[in-house]
């Protein structure tokens, strides 16, 4: 493996070949270890303006180095529901690390993709093995090719805000832009091969935001999630929501925000009829694989309890 | 190769490194820190913690080169005149492991987690270390050593 330390986004040395971009390198150190692979690993953490926070009356921007600790501790006022994502996945020596830029442009868990000795869409193959073989890991929204789930949880908290992305060649993307709806099976992302995630835009924060983020997981700590779930809320004087932003993720192929459950939370009190509505409406359209039957409960359970907490 | 400049462990190193070397590689290969050790290799385990800049990260996850101009802490480092670092002593007497093989990570996380809270509860140190992996499964006193530490910190600074 050989890496060049870029200090400028378009610096990529004449004849590189087979290159690939390095943020954190907290996925990447695990995939080319276990896959083998040798990319010119081009590392991103010297360009300037590649990491920092800068908040202005127009929104608060994320530079895509930013580590995901980082984020957890400096928006947990302004953007909770963002900042308590951050702070729930990964371990906190990953977190240390692990840029939003990663999080959002990481490969699928899939242990089909990530095994040296198979292939499957996203490693150059033409079929989807956990399709017929093993997927409990799956989707429970079956609407893809490629049966896994995106990892990304901030990718799920970034919906919530309608939060912007700029890259090297474009500016405003939304995050469906960057991630697709995973119609095509071979990509986690959208973004050109020579393209760099340079920085998250959010908008201004909203005052009075509670929030609340919970996965669920089958291991007491440090697992990816089975599914999880992310709301922010405002309410008014009257303890009435104003306004409900809601998402979950781990479910399909990208993460989903749910507006028509949004809507039923909006103008309530967040009572526990409210609840059980929100709940349930949460998995309509599921039509879950054979192995992932069990994440429909999963995720009513998940949008209950971010209802719960936002509400307590 | 690439020229840095690292502090470690209290020493100012000034090495050519390769791009791709790893903070861990050049701490066991390069410096001979040998109690820093690799366990996955994958960023998994945190067998290799060490603190860089006073934060831990897994040292298999950071190349050399990042480490340029920073201060990193290992195991090795922690000790100071011969004494037990609080952290390692409580380790010692309550007798928190068995193979021994995570131990220098779990310690360096450990220390990592009582700065950030001097005084956490049973369910905060196992959240803290979540990124460490026993493969023994002996968190069950690991836990009680890094409650002994944080009451033996506890009582040094009120002494101090």
């Amino acid at each position: 493996m050989s890496v060049t330390i870029l200090t400028a986004y378009d610096e990529r040395p004449d004849g590189t070949g087979d290159f690939v971009y390095r943020a954190g390198g907290t996925d990447l150190q695990e995939r080319l270890r276990t896959t083998g692979a040798t990319p010119h690993v081009l590392d991103l953490t010297g360009v300037p303006g590649f990491a920092g926070i800068e908040r202005a009356d127009a929104g608060t921007t994320i530079g895509a180095g930013t580590t995901v600790a980082t984020v957890a501790r400096e928006l947990a006022h302004d953007y909770p529901a963002l900042a308590l994502t951050a702070a729930g996945l990964a371990t906190p020596q990953v977190r240390a690390m692990a840029t939003v830029g990663g999080n959002l442009l990481q490969r699928t868990r899939c242990w089909y993709f990530r095994h040296p000795h198979t292939s499957c869409f996203k490693s150059g193959g033409d079929s989807c093995p956990a399709r017929d073989g093993r997927h409990l890991y799956g989707n429970v929204f079956d609407t893809a090719p490629c049966v896994h789930p995106h990892p990304s949880s901030l990718a799920m908290a970034l919906l919530t805000y309608a939060a912007t992305v700029d890259t090297t060649q474009r500016d405003g993307l939304s995050v469906g832009d960057v991630l697709g709806d995973g119609s095509d099976p071979r990509r986690d992302h959208l973004l050109a091969d020579d393209e760099v995630l340079t920085r998250v835009v959010l908008p201004p924060p909203v005052a009075g935001e509670r929030a609340a983020y919970f996965r669920a997981i089958s291991r007491f700590e440090a697992e990816w999630p089975l599914a999880e779930a992310v709301c922010r809320v405002v309410r008014d004087d009257a303890g009435r929501v104003t306004h409900c932003g809601l998402a979950i993720g781990g479910v399909a192929p990208t993460p989903l925000r749910l507006s028509a459950v949004e809507d039923l939370v909006v103008g309530s009190t967040l009572g526990d009829d409210v609840v059980d509505a929100a709940a349930t409406a949460a998995t309509q359209g599921a039509s879950p694989l054979p192995e992932t039957g069990y994440k429909i409960e999963l995720v009513e359970g998940v949008v209950r309890e971010v209802l719960e907490r936002v509400a307590s | 190769m690439t020229r840095i400049n690292v502090t470690v462990d209290g020493v100012r190193y000034s090495d050519e490194v390769e791009p791709r070397t790893l903070l861990v590689q050049y701490l066991r290969e390069g410096l001979g820190k040998t109690g820093t050790v690799v366990g996955c290799d994958t960023s998994n385990c945190g067998a290799c913690t060490v603190h860089l800049d006073g934060t831990s990260v897994k040292s298999c996850n950071v190349l050399a080169v990042q480490a340029d101009g920073h201060e990193v802490t290992t195991i090795e480092g922690l000790a100071t005149d011969g004494e037990l670092h609080p952290v390692q002593r409580a380790f010692h007497e309550t007798h928190a492991l068995q193979c021994g093989y995570c131990t220098p990570g779990m310690i360096m996380q450990a220390c990592d987690l009582l700065k950030e809270n001097a005084d956490p509860s049973e369910q905060e140190i196992r959240e803290g270390l979540e990124g460490n992996l026993c493969r023994c499964t002996g968190y069950h006193n690991i836990v009680k050593a890094v409650q002994q530490a944080a009451k033996d910190l506890s009582s040094q600074a009120v002494g101090s």
